[in-house]
């Protein structure tokens, strides 16, 4: 290794000291050819005006590297007896001081992809990245892979645009993508209008309304207007019913989709109803039958699909799930003491209502959470230093883990609007390229036709145009590669004002749909052969 | 001739290290309010979380004086300095690094024994470190010392106490130790000890069961094939 090899001397000379041991006599040594009498020297590295000098020796520590090899022997230039690189100065010191030092450094304020850019140019694996540095990086290259993912689904959803032939793929996006076309949207009102009216109606059903005939007591709407309320309710749970089985016909996976958690609330809301025509009025189960019309209330769960708040909450609630179960934990650790010592503290008090030690679970739950409702209060004077003291710490103990489940939801409410920002900028910034693109292509295109006009007004004998100035060669065998392509394909490059498309050669013909455009990360400077609508890849000019 | 810590350093780490007392905090806040009123005596304003001084630094001689003591000439010695303060850039080497350089040069067995042999073959003050003037000039006695001087050093790096003479003991800690640079795939057991029998043999002449400085010396220039191999480390540099 040549970090060691200014070493390599004093270890051959202290080799000396295995001679007296030797059991065989010890080779020859070596004899260089010629003796380099600067074994080091300085290289010059230019990399964009901005000069690096630094040993050979230094360089050659990693010579699986772009410096470190013969691989730099591409970029030498000879007139300047110095290796010129085109990239960021900037960046390349923290480069170079990874040869110095041995340690790469990720600094904080370059971008994650230009950084991982020049480390990919000169050979350099991100994983040498030291520990101090480390970290940040990864954390990093994390939130720019989850953004470009994020981004690439957008962008594949607008993709399928065009690609979906069948009805269900058609309907299945229209359930999931509500603002997609117009039915999806009043399918969406429609389902959400229903569910309010459900819920309402379940909620107005128990409003007292007048009183009972013949008994003492009021009686509730919902029975007063028995008809009225049964004729909403299989209104609405119809409506839900063949929300749910078209969701189910058109999902693409049915066994998943039966499984997720809004299929799960769809049915346990629709299921009360039809349990409630299948049993009669009957005293026995009627019981059960109270039961299951509570989870008709399930129904405004439903609102979660329409509701991106909510469908945060729920996220941050499963991804905190941790912390709630600390807090659970550590609130049922406290009520139990706290309810033991309160009870045996109250027990001898006279008619005390510190019955038993769950009876104290309510005095605790409800002085933890500061509540206080005052129908328990402990009399003694033990019991009310410990009845201090709970309420104390209940305090602390609940503050502990709301702010961590805060953050968590913040964190992911603020990811959520940045993307939705995103996406909604994401349109006119695309736009806004395309049409600087095409205008430098369809420049491109009208100087190359300028050229040609050029080039047979010369081989017809005509007159020069006096403004004929001298075109650049690599412009003309640019050009002339393009008319070789375009006689090889029989197609013909056209100007126009939308991202382009090659053509067959066909007089007036309409100008071509408008392709899907690449993400903003495609290379510029690439010529890509058209060949229709398929791969939407455009042509741009190098220059 | 050795090489002097710049008197002015002297006198700021030892102030310094007289300040330092081990793993007390309070004692350190004390400090560090103590600190910041007085600037002139401490170089550096300690964080509350270092838990040791910084190391201590050595400066060389100048070249000229290390040029004339060890008979390198100005470049050479330039090489080897910018490699010595690339490893260690306080100044001076540790049997930790020592043992770093050996171990990338036999990455297949286990250099640390015989690093350490030759650290303390080299290490005259016997004080852990060697500073860059003692190592230059050991390099120099081992590189273009006379055949009597390199002997010599041969011979303290057997003699692992420094006693003047080499017992069985030592000579087999040091086989053992070239024999691990090999690496463990050896049977080497019962090597090092036949080695160190066939040695003595040859080279305890009045079978005292040690070996002295003159006996070694008197071997080695005797020896036909110790004589030739000697040669084989003339032209190192």
């Amino acid at each position: 290794m040549a970090s060691v090899a200014a070493w390599l001397p004093f270890a051959r000379a202290a080799a000396i000291g295995w001679v007296p041991i030797a059991t065989h006599p010890l080779p020859p040594a070596p004899i260089p050819k010629d003796r380099r009498k600067a074994d080091d020297e300085k290289l010059l590295i230019n990399v964009s005006g901005r000069r690096f000098e630094t040993w050979r020796n230094t360089l050659e520590k990693y010579p699986d590297t772009l410096l470190g090899s013969n691989e730099r022997e591409f970029f030498y230039d000879e007139e300047c007896k110095e290796y010129f690189f085109d990239r960021d100065p900037d960046i390349f010191r923290h480069i170079l001081n990874y040869y110095r030092t041995g340690k790469l450094h990720y600094p904080k304020h370059e971008c994650l992809t230009s950084y991982d850019e020049e480390l990919a140019f000169f050979g350099i694996l991100p994983d040498v990245i030291g520990d101090c540095c480390y970290e940040d990086y990864r954390d990093r290259k994390r939130e720019n892979a989850e953004r470009l993912m994020d981004d690439k689904l957008s962008e594949n959803g607008d993709q399928n645009l065009q690609q979906l032939t069948n009805i269900r793929q058609k309907m299945w996006r229209a359930f999931e993508n509500p603002h997609t076309s117009t039915a999806a949207l009043v399918f969406y009102y429609v389902t959400g209008f229903f569910i309010a009216v459900s819920v309402m109606a379940n909620v107005v059903e128990t409003v007292p309304c007048g009183l009972r005939p013949g008994r003492a007591g009021t009686l509730p709407c919902g029975e007063r207007y028995k008809i009225v309320f049964f004729c909403l309710d299989t209104a609405c749970v119809m409506i839900f019913t063949a929300e749910y089985l078209l969701r189910l016909f058109a999902a693409p996976d049915r066994c998943k989709f039966v499984r997720s958690v809004m299929s799960i609330i769809d049915v346990v809301a629709i299921l009360p109803y039809y349990i409630g025509l299948g049993i009669t009025d009957n005293d026995d189960v009627s019981g059960a039958f109270v039961t299951l019309r509570v989870f008709r209330v399930f129904r405004i769960f439903k609102f979660s699909r329409h509701s991106q708040g909510l469908r945060i909450l729920g996220y941050t609630l499963k991804s905190c799930a941790s912390e709630l179960g600390f807090l659970v934990f550590s609130l049922a650790m406290a009520i139990i003491i706290f309810a033991t010592v309160m009870f045996y503290a109250e027990k001898n008090v006279e008619g005390t209502n510190f019955t038993s030690i769950p009876a104290a679970f309510w005095y605790t739950i409800v002085t933890m959470t500061t509540l206080g409702y005052g129908d328990m209060v402990p009399e003694t004077i033990a019991g009310k230093i410990v009845g201090g003291v709970c309420s104390l710490s209940g305090v602390l103990v609940i503050a502990l883990p709301v702010p961590v489940i805060v953050s968590n939801f913040s964190r992911i409410y603020h990811q959520n609007q940045r993307a939705d920002k995103r996406k909604a900028q994401r349109k006119a910034r695309l736009a806004r390229i395309r049409i600087a693109k095409a205008s430098s292509g369809a420049a491109f295109v009208s100087k190359k036709k300028a050229a040609e006009a050029r080039i047979a007004a010369q081989e017809s004998g005509l007159e020069i145009d006096d403004n004929y100035h001298q075109e650049d060669i690599f412009e003309l065998q640019h050009h002339h590669l393009l008319r070789c392509l375009e006689k090889t394909t029989d197609r013909e490059f056209v100007e126009m004002e939308v991202p382009y498309n090659g053509q067959p050669k066909r007089p007036g013909s309409p100008s071509p749909l408008a392709s899907p455009t690449h993400s903003a990360a495609s290379h510029p400077g690439l010529l890509h052969a058209c060949c229709g609508r398929c791969c939407g890849q455009r042509y741009q000019p190098p220059f | 001739m050795g090489v002097n810590l710049s008197k002015a350093n002297e006198c700021r780490t030892t102030q310094f290290l007289q300040h330092m007392q081990p793993c007390n905090k309070t004692y350190r806040k004390c400090k560090n309010f103590n600190v910041q009123h007085d600037n002139s005596t401490i170089q550096e304003v300690e964080d509350e979380d270092d838990e040791c001084a910084p190391p201590p630094r050595h400066r060389p001689d100048r070249l000229d004086a290390i040029s004339r003591a060890t008979k390198f000439s100005r470049e050479e010695i330039r090489c080897v300095y910018r490699a010595f303060k690339q490893e260690c850039p306080s100044g001076a080497i540790t049997e930790a690094t020592f043992k770093n350089i050996y171990q990338k040069f036999f990455p297949l067995g286990d250099s640390s024994q015989y690093a350490h042999y030759v650290f303390s073959a080299l290490d005259k003050e016997q004080n852990g470190t060697i500073t860059f003037g003692n190592f230059m000039l050991g390099l120099s006695m081992v590189v273009k010392g006379s055949v009597q001087e390199r002997l010599r050093w041969a011979f303290t790096l057997y003699d692992v106490n420094h006693d003047g003479c080499i017992t069985r003991q030592e000579m087999l800690d040091v086989i053992s130790a070239i024999y691990n640079l090999m690496g463990t795939s050896h049977d080497s057991q019962q090597s090092p000890q036949l080695h160190v029998e066939k040695i003595f043999k040859k080279l305890d002449l009045n079978h005292d069961g040690v070996i002295t400085v003159d006996e070694f010396i008197n071997y080695c220039t005797t020896d036909e094939n110790i004589r030739k191999s000697l040669t084989v480390f003339d032209e190192v540099w």
